[in-house]
């Protein structure tokens, strides 16, 4: 059974040379097919891809050369993995990455916590809904708030217009009444800019 | 000496101003709660925290940055004592004897001197950052665009000869960061390069699309894959959280070696926090007088390790500070943090932003003294953190990641990438390459490249520049010596004919 465990690591790792030698060829096409523009460089564009190209290439050549067996330890579960749940996993993160915009962050979020919670063992729905509910709560509360409430708070109170990150040009400083935007996200997307 | 107590000093006035306290105690709260989490560490928290702090005070962030930094280290230790799933890589080897203490009951003890450990090194790693810091500026004030390339020469090396068992592996992960990083418009010459056609692709894909990508995507196939067929052995915690005298007098002398080796390795262009945690187990194993303990629970074993880490943490902070060479996954996203203040860490940032960094580094003992205080008589709150249901958990991981990376650009082209990025990471995962390397590759490329077209523009297009200029040269002979060093045992008994075994870091903890 180990003889074979050890084959089975064997022929993934001579697979993924092959593959990496693949995408390292495909890597140094792309790289010599690139114009060198008009601008003058002493080091055109061309040269940094085609070493890291090379560096691809010999990299898969030198794993599919010689396979590294991976210690016992790692592989007490066996070379036969759960597919059915990564499955489940990766369709059901793809389904949240399609229905984000569509059926707002809230619903999508709230839908996919329990889902994805479902996919990987858990079994009380009602619990894990009111987990994601809550997930996505605190999720707007970090991501769609600036972090400076406390450190210039004259700004809610003066007219002056708000400095703007020019990343982020849509967020002004932390204020309770955007919360509208949140409960506003029922349903429908959120604010793009 | 004077001048750097006099910068401390002012570091300490900017320290302990009521908001930045606020910001450092918040950055070790979360530190120690992603740290107990398995899942999540400090570098998918920092790179998902770099868009909403972009507006805060840099000196502001980077104490709550490096608060989750250390506080991660903390936190790290408390899992993979009680639970046999370590929650960050630095803390496998302290799992090992840390877990068996744990199951024969000495998990007070355990948890009391890897958090008494950790505070120890952190104070000895900031202490070392404060008198070995200002040296290092001097001689990096020499380094020009030669030496810079050398050094993450060297930098790259060294990640790819000692992680991992593997030099092809390690290698590929390295050029796959360095390849995503070349994504986008060519600065230099405007000239667009594997956009693919995509008109998203152009500005690049942002680091923390990436960092959600392999660490948190990744992360959560990996555990769909293995959750059912794995149990959690959590063991919770019974006595109070405090050693006998015979185990002070066993600890202390493993945390000082720990801290040593942590900050002495942490602190090189090529550190990172797992190589001096193996280090420290095996030497604390060497000069153990319990002998018969090891492998059922020697509390040095814990002690070391636990050191190591925490002062490795402390000493990648010194070549991120002075040189802006990060050696580690999360200090290459506080890198990118810098980059988006517009500030460019290396030895400038002491002169130009010397309120930020003595600041940052005042900061650090305050950290350590909060984090003291979370871990010792508070650690019961975060025992509970490992109560959440595993399902539970892993999806709100993904929850808050998508939410981070679709609060960047609001773009779904970046939650494709995202989801890209993620398949990749688990087939890394599940094939044993490791991804440390990836993210370093993936900052430091525009870099590197940067600085090699510098050299060769001011060599006049002449590639001799880097072995001509001696600093350059010594750089490059190290990095070679890095590369080839762990092969040399191997080749030596091949060349006598008989089978050898390649000496790497992390084989085996023996």
């Amino acid at each position: 059974m180990d003889v074979l465990r050890g084959r089975l690591a064997d022929s993934a790792d001579r697979l993924a040379g092959a593959t990496i030698g693949v995408f390292g060829a495909w890597f140094l096409w792309q790289a010599a097919i690139l114009r060198e523009g008009p601008g003058y460089a002493a080091v055109g564009p061309r040269v940094f891809p085609v070493i890291v190209g090379l560096g691809i290439l010999a990299s898969g050549l030198a794993l599919g050369a010689s396979p590294t067996r991976r210690p016992e330890a790692e592989s007490d579960i066996g070379p036969e993995r759960d597919w059915r749940t990564l499955a489940g996993a990766a369709a059901i993160l793809a389904g949240y990455i399609v229905l984000f915009q569509p059926l707002g962050f809230v619903v999508a979020s709230t839908l996919f916590l329990a889902a994805s919670s479902w996919n990987l063992g858990s079994r009380s729905l009602r619990r894990d809904m009111v987990a994601g509910l809550l997930t996505s709560a605190a999720a707007y509360l970090v991501f769609h708030t600036s972090w400076d409430w406390n450190c210039r708070p004259a700004r809610f109170h003066s007219n002056q217009p708000l400095a703007m990150s020019p990343k982020r040009a849509n967020h002004s400083a932390f204020q309770w009444g955007r919360w509208w935007t949140f409960w506003a996200a029922w349903g429908k997307a959120l604010p793009s800019r | 000496m004077v001048d750097v107590l006099g910068s401390l000093g002012q570091g300490f006035a900017v320290a302990l101003t009521p908001q930045n306290l606020l910001y450092a105690l918040i950055g070790v709260t979360l530190g120690t709660a992603i740290g107990v989490l398995p899942g999540i560490g400090p570098a998918l928290t920092i790179a998902l925290l770099l868009p909403v702090t972009s507006r805060l005070d840099p000196t502001s962030a980077f104490i709550m940055f490096s608060g989750i930094y250390y506080g991660g280290m903390y936190g790290g230790s408390t899992s993979s004592i009680l639970v046999n799933t370590p929650g960050e890589t630095a803390s496998v080897v302290t799992g090992i004897e840390g877990h068996q203490m744990a199951r024969r009951g000495r998990d007070g003890a355990a948890l009391a001197t890897a958090a008494i450990g950790s505070f120890v090194a952190g104070n000895v790693a900031t202490l070392a950052l404060v008198l070995f810091a200002p040296i290092v500026v001097v001689v990096a004030l020499l380094f020009g665009p030669a030496e810079y390339f050398a050094l993450m020469v060297l930098a790259f090396t060294t990640v790819t000869g000692l992680v991992g068992r593997s030099v092809p592996k390690a290698t590929f992960s390295l050029f796959l960061g360095l390849a995503i990083g070349l994504v986008g418009i060519d600065l230099q010459t405007g000239q667009a390069r594997y956009t693919l056609g995509v008109l998203e692709l152009l500005d690049g894909i942002e680091v923390v699309n990436i960092a959600v990508g392999l660490f948190a995507v990744g992360e959560v196939f990996w555990v769909a894959s293995t959750i059912k067929r794995s149990k959690d052995d959590v063991v919770s915690v019974r006595g109070s959280v405090w050693m006998t005298p015979l185990e002070w007098a066993r600890s202390w002398k493993a945390w000082l070696r720990g801290s040593v080796l942590g900050f002495s390795i942490g602190s090189l262009p090529a550190g990172g926090a797992e190589i001096p945690t193996f280090l420290s187990y095996n030497i604390e194993k060497r000069l153990s007088k319990h002998k018969d303990e090891w492998g059922k629970g020697a509390i040095e074993g814990v002690a070391g390790p636990e050191a190591a880490n925490n002062a490795a943490a402390g000493g990648a902070l010194m070549p991120l500070l002075t040189l802006g060479l990060p050696t580690s996954a999360t200090a290459a996203i506080m890198l990118v943090a810098f980059q988006q203040y517009g500030l460019q860490p290396g030895p400038l940032l002491f002169q130009n932003s010397g309120d930020l960094v003595w600041g940052l580094i005042a900061s650090l003992y305050i950290g350590n003294l909060m984090l003291l205080v979370l871990n010792l008589p508070l650690i019961r709150i975060w025992v509970k953190l490992l109560e959440i249901p595993r399902p539970l958990l892993y999806s709100g991981i993904l929850v808050f990641a998508t939410l981070g990376v679709w609060s960047l650009s609001n773009s779904v082209v970046d939650l494709v990438t995202m989801y890209v990025i993620g398949v990749v990471g688990y087939a890394m995962r599940r094939l044993d390459f490791p991804i440390g390397p990836t993210i370093l590759g993936v900052v430091l490329g525009p870099r590197i490249e940067q600085e090699l077209r510098r050299a060769l523009a001011i060599s006049q297009g002449d590639p001799t520049t880097f072995i001509m200029r001696p600093i350059s040269l010594v750089i490059l002979l190290v990095a070679v010596l890095a590369l080839f060093g762990p092969q040399i045992p191997m080749l030596v008994s091949r060349v006598r004919g008989r089978s050898g075994t390649r000496f790497a870091i992390g084989d085996k903890a023996d």
